[in-house]
């Protein structure tokens, strides 16, 4: 039994490199912050998404119905009383551009957020047990990777049907391998690294240092490539909605508008036009986000 | 000989029926033609009436307001269509595309002026025995298919038959269903051919006219590939047909047909029809000059083309529909107070509006509408009353309101329809659910499947169809192959049979009377409005004939420098 004083001398010793460590993520995590704020990329992408999330849950507020119709006033151009004009049924544009962030803002995150999860499993493992296993999984990832996203989604949309849920399920999936690619590729920087190996000879099991010890220490490329999923998703569900896989009328949701009212876009381009520009700046805030992010985590 | 003594005592019974003001002159004129009556009879019978009324104008000219320039022959006319659903087979034709291709090479034994009354094509004359269940048609002479082959009776029997074997897959076996059987077309002469029915039908000449357009007459030896080898007696002869994308005619130099001054028809030398799906599309070769006439211009996403001054627009009012249909075998469309519900819940002039710009007429859940339709008795309005139709949904004890699912293609105004629908029936409480599907979806299936004919409520679109009767005949029978609604009421289809087997004016006009009335009480399907179509054209385009936008008779049709 080692004398009480070397003791209590190496448990201070870890104590104070816990503390270090701990000090040094503050540090990290608050410089990155920092630099996130003073990044103007990263700063006007979260406005637009922001000003769209706001949009999305509190338009009709302050908005006029997004769905009344008045049929005596189709297809009127901009003015004070409409400042976006009337669509085909003499629906204000202004209230369904503001409403139509709503759909997209609900398919996209949750679409990404189930990309990252599958996407990060199957990353994680193929990424830290290598051999075999990764050959076997990568070489799916490879077969899923080659399917074209919209053609595989309206196939699946249209074997199963095509509700909010499982719009949200086929985008989630059809990401799915993309994201296990980038994950793998950033567990396998980390796996060979001293507090992998030193975790492994604690004789952690491997469930434990994939989760605790690997996946903290790669959340930046999983931020990274969030953000990228997610404006691709944001585009996928739009379109999808535009070839009439999304929602149904009347919903105002942006594809579905961009899709019915184009027949007009001649006379009353306001009707796609506002819709349009919406989905596009929602797009663009989106990679601004991930422009900032990147720039930021790379330095 | 009989027919000839019926024709005019029938003749007689009419003059009275307008002078006793039972009848208006155009109905005179409608009714005159189902009957055979020749165009000489017709303007004596007129005369007799104090009428100068002309049997025919050119919508053309009423729309330019002026007198048509001189004829000018030759040259290309280029128009724009949806293409075919289908292959082009005249037997089984649905859509505009397919019609209205057809219907430049083949002709039917009657044809359609722009009023919708019959006028003579490949028979010259028509007439019914005196209990009206038996029609004689005579045919013209001389007239010659466009393989060289003549045109004999027993081109029309074979035509008539193909199409009502139940295996043929055509529209008509609907039309046709419970009136004429397989057999039941016999050739007298070489042009003579007789049609013994199942039962009366005062309207039958309506069925193997134009109307009823899988009637078209084709050789006695047709195998069914009119897209490869288009035989037809018609002006124009199919030179090329590239799916999807366009078709080209000649004229047939072997028409029969001559202008009143004995000049050959047609007037053109060659048609072409660019076959294009996306409205907006279509509008733009309108637009740019790439063609010069547009059958059928949509309202829905057309305001750049009907506002163009380069262009001229004629307006139809033809009796096309959106039928919205109510299964009346499934909840809670079995209770008629939840169907009135939905009617009184609509306000048709709103959606006419919208739909239309408030061009087309309205109507209030029947056929018999004289708006569209002279000389049928005027049926009560129905103007949107929420507290009746709430009323109505209580006594069906749906007072907590009730969720109802409304399928509709997406094609034409058809979901813009729908969500008036919507929106209009939610203050009542009746919460419709939109399933919205694609056209091919809608109609695709067989009879027990397809969802136009099985979904709970549906939107369906119907061509201009020329009476009441035969809207009737083909929906709202029990024996009707087109019935959404799948209604059959027994007082309905009692009065219809003594309706279509009467010639008595009078007596049609009392049972028109009841049988509008029984068709909106039980509303078995809504009728918002009766659609009037716009074609449209450069403004050097003349003479283009039809009613509506299937019958695109340009045989006398013809362009100004």
């Amino acid at each position: 039994m080692a004398p009480a004083g070397v003791v209590d001398d190496s448990r201070t010793q870890e104590m104070q490199a816990d503390v270090a460590a701990a000090l040094e993520q503050r540090r990290q995590r608050r410089y990155l912050v920092r630099a996130l704020l003073r990044s103007p990329t990263f700063v006007i992408g979260v406005l637009i998404v922001l000003f769209w999330v706001f949009m999305g849950i509190f338009s009709t507020a302050f908005t006029q119905s997004p769905l009344a119709q008045h049929p005596f006033a189709i297809l009127q151009s901009p003015s004070a009383a409409h400042w976006f004009g009337t669509d085909d049924l003499g629906r204000d544009v202004l209230a369904r551009t503001m409403a139509g962030a709503r759909t997209v803002l609900i398919i996209a995150p949750l679409a990404t957020l189930l990309a990252l999860l599958w996407g990060g499993i199957i990353g994680l493992i193929a990424g830290f047990y290598r051999g075999i296993t990764d050959d076997i999984i990568m070489r799916l990832v490879d077969v899923l990777l080659a399917l074209p996203v919209i053609i595989t989604s309206i196939l699946i949309l249209s074997l199963f049907g095509k509700s909010l849920a499982i719009v949200i399920v086929v985008i989630g999936a059809l990401f799915t391998p993309v994201v296990s690619r980038t994950i793998r590729s950033a567990v396998i920087g980390e796996r060979e690294r001293e507090y992998v190996m030193a975790a492994r000879l604690r004789g952690e099991r491997s469930a434990f240092v994939m989760a605790r010890e690997i996946l903290p220490n790669i959340t930046q490329p999983i931020i990274v490539e969030g953000t990228v999923r997610l404006g691709y998703a944001v585009f996928t569900a739009a379109t999808l909605s535009f070839l009439g896989f999304g929602l149904g009328p009347p919903s105002p949701d942006w594809g579905l508008t961009i899709a019915t009212e184009r027949v007009d876009l001649q006379s009353a381009p306001w009707t796609v036009l506002f819709p349009a520009f919406a989905l596009a700046s929602l797009v663009v805030g989106v990679n601004l986000i991930t422009d900032g992010l990147s720039s930021v985590f790379s330095k | 000989m009989a027919d000839e003594k019926f024709a005019r005592e029938y003749g007689h019974h009419l003059v009275e029926e307008v002078l006793n003001g039972h009848m208006t002159r155009r109905q005179l004129l409608v009714r005159a033609s189902v009957f055979g009556l020749s165009a000489t009879a017709i303007a004596q019978l007129l005369a007799a009436c104090g009428s100068s009324t002309s049997s025919s104008s050119s919508p053309s000219a009423a729309a330019s307001g002026s007198a048509l320039p001189a004829v000018v022959t030759g040259g290309t006319m280029k128009a724009v269509i949806p293409p075919p659903l289908k292959a082009l087979d005249p037997v089984t034709i649905y859509d505009q595309g397919g019609i209205v291709l057809v219907y430049q090479i083949a002709e039917y034994l009657i044809d359609l002026t722009n009023q919708n009354a019959l006028k003579p094509k490949l028979a010259v004359s028509w007439a019914p025995n005196a209990k009206g269940d038996v029609w004689t048609f005579k045919l013209r002479q001389g007239v010659t298919f466009n393989d060289g082959s003549p045109f004999e009776a027993a081109d029309v029997v074979a035509s008539i038959e193909r199409v009502i074997n139940p295996k043929s897959g055509s529209g008509a076996l609907a039309a046709l269903a419970g009136i004429l059987s397989p057999g039941g077309t016999k050739a007298i002469d070489t042009h003579t051919v007789q049609f013994n029915l199942d039962k009366p039908f005062a309207d039958f000449p309506y069925l193997v006219s134009a109307s009823s357009y899988n009637t078209a007459i084709l050789p006695r030896n047709y195998a069914g590939n009119f897209q490869k080898k288009a035989v037809g007696t018609g002006p124009w002869m199919l030179k090329s047909f590239v799916t999807n994308q366009h078709a080209t005619l000649v004229k047939n130099p072997t028409y029969w047909g001559k202008d009143t001054q004995g000049r050959q028809l047609p007037y053109l030398d060659q048609l072409e029809f660019a076959l294009v799906t996306d409205t907006s599309a279509a509008n733009l070769q309108l637009q740019s000059g790439a063609v010069d006439v547009q059958p059928q211009t949509v309202f829905q996403g057309g305001a750049s083309v009907l506002s163009d001054a380069s262009l001229r627009v004629d307006v139809y009012p033809s009796t096309g529909i959106r039928e919205l249909a109510f299964n009346v075998n499934k909840t809670p469309w079995q209770d008629k107070r939840v169907r009135q519900a939905v009617a009184y819940s609509l306000d048709r002039k709103a959606i006419n509006q919208a739909l239309y710009g408030g061009r087309s007429n309205l109507g209030y859940d029947t056929f018999w509408e004289p708006t569209v339709f002279p000389g049928s008795p005027t049926p009560p309005a129905r103007a949107q009353d929420y507290t009746k139709a709430k009323q109505l949904l209580s006594d069906a004890g749906h007072a907590s309101g009730v969720d109802v699912t409304l399928t509709v293609a997406n094609y034409l105004e058809n979901p813009a329809f729908a969500q008036l629908i919507q929106a209009q029936c939610k203050p009542a409480g009746i919460n419709v659910k939109i399933n919205e599907i694609s056209y091919n979806a809608i109609y695709a299936g067989t009879n027990t499947t397809t969802p136009w004919l099985n979904a709970p409520s549906v939107i369906v679109e119907w061509g201009s169809r020329p009476t009441p009767g035969v809207y009737a005949q083909a929906m709202l029978l029990p024996t009707s192959a087109w019935s959404s609604s799948h209604w059959n009421d027994k007082d309905f289809v009692t009065t219809f049979n003594q309706y279509e087997s009467t010639t008595d004016e009078a007596t049609r006009t009392t049972l028109a009377s009841k049988l509008s009335s029984i068709q909106q009480d039980e509303t078995p399907i809504v009728v918002a409005f009766y659609i009037s179509q716009l074609r449209t054209q450069k403004k050097n385009v003349y003479n283009i004939q039809g009613p509506g936008s299937f019958y695109f008779d340009v045989s006398q049709a013809y362009m100004t420098k």
